[in-house]
């Protein structure tokens, strides 16, 4: 891309709020030490309900993560289940990802997660390109506008031997 | 009926070619997914899958191995071919003759002009509930997927053809210049 990433001030991206409501299709890939997934994504993330669906591709669902209340379930394709009271204990389980859902919202939006110290970098456009936060290094492009908003198309996040890309096909807010 | 008439495709029936329309939908209906591209296969075990819009992605069956190239994640995921394809709808469509071993077949009678065959796989942590091929006279037409969490998919295949000559490279795969390779190759 243009130019190399700029530092941002973090005050300039203080106060800004993240997409928290919306139905996501994309494409994901997820890589730890010693499993592989790659797959479609179908992330549904409404008020009271909260919806992560993983599937290969020929629609054939492999992962879910259902929020109902402040229960989460992760399901897989053989039925098995397994529920926790927190996000980040329910995706260190199933997937050895410290990984809090409501911390990926933010990044989502190419916003560093509040309360957590980060830096930041922007492209030639203005836009974050990349953010390390967390031990995670993540690094966007293929800005889009949707809505009145300029969101990421493309996410690649590493941390450690851990890396997933998610590539966003489609991204509505009810 | 349908399961007879599964039995005389996947006999007769040595390579097909043709292309596709791809529409997942969520367990409420709503569309998560529209995809389009060719599809060619060649029993048993090798088959070129290739999504062209909106996204370009390709599946190759090689018949040893299956690779994945997404080129907008660039990556190449590789895996064996056995167990996965078995169960796999593709299995339906590129598997040996022994459907039987791997499907629990049955007539899913015929509506505006089409004769529906379901399949449901015998294994318990197969990834469908449900696969319906659907036949107009001895050509595939349809086929109708539902897994385990309310998705459904529906392919639509046009162009069909049964037994068409196929360049051998069409089901050999070589991960382009920059792309990770990831999985057990």
């Amino acid at each position: 891309c243009a130019g190399l990433p700029v530092a941002v001030a973090p005050e300039t991206l203080a106060g800004r709020t993240p997409v928290e409501h919306f139905e996501l299709d994309g494409r994901l890939a997820v890589q730890t030490a010693d499993q592989h997934l790659s797959g479609s994504l179908t992330w549904r993330r409404l008020a009271g309900e909260e919806t992560l669906l993983m599937s290969g591709p020929l629609g054939q669902g492999a992962v879910e993560i259902r929020r109902q209340g402040g229960r989460l379930t992760l399901k897989g394709a053989d039925g098995e289940e397994i529920s926790e009271d927190s996000d980040e204990r329910l995706m260190e389980r199933a997937l050895g990802l410290r990984l809090p859902l409501d911390g990926l919202v933010w990044w989502l939006s190419a916003l560093p997660r509040p309360g957590q110290p980060f830096r930041a970098a922007a492209d030639a456009d203005g836009h974050v390109a990349r953010l390390d936060q967390d031990g995670w290094h993540i690094e966007y492009s293929r800005y889009q506008l949707r809505g009145d908003r300029w969101l990421p198309g493309r996410l690649f996040a590493s941390r450690g031997e851990i890396e997933f890309r998610l590539v966003v096909d489609n991204w509505v807010t009810p | 009926d349908a399961i007879q008439r599964l039995h005389d495709f996947a006999g007769a029936t040595r390579t097909l070619s043709g292309t596709f329309n791809q529409v997942v939908r969520d367990r409420n209906g709503r569309k998560t997914q529209e995809t389009s591209g060719e599809l060619y296969f060649s029993r048993p075990g090798k088959f070129r899958w290739v999504y062209r819009k909106p996204y370009e992605q390709l599946i190759v069956g090689d018949g040893v191995k299956i690779w994945i190239y997404d080129a907008d994640l660039e990556q190449v995921t590789v895996k064996k071919l056995d167990r996965s394809i078995g169960e796999s709808p593709a299995a339906l469509l590129a598997g040996s003759n022994d459907l039987d071993k791997y499907f629990v077949l049955s007539d899913g009678g015929s509506q505006d002009g089409i004769d529906w065959l379901e399949a449901t796989p015998k294994g318990k942590e197969g990834t469908f509930e449900r696969v319906r091929l659907g036949f107009r006279a001895n050509t595939l037409v349809a086929m109708e997927l539902r897994d385990n969490f309310g998705q459904r998919t529906d392919l639509t295949f046009s162009g069909m053809k049964n037994n068409p000559p196929l360049a051998a490279e069409l089901f050999r795969f070589k991960p382009p210049k920059g792309a990770d390779v990831l999985g057990d190759d």
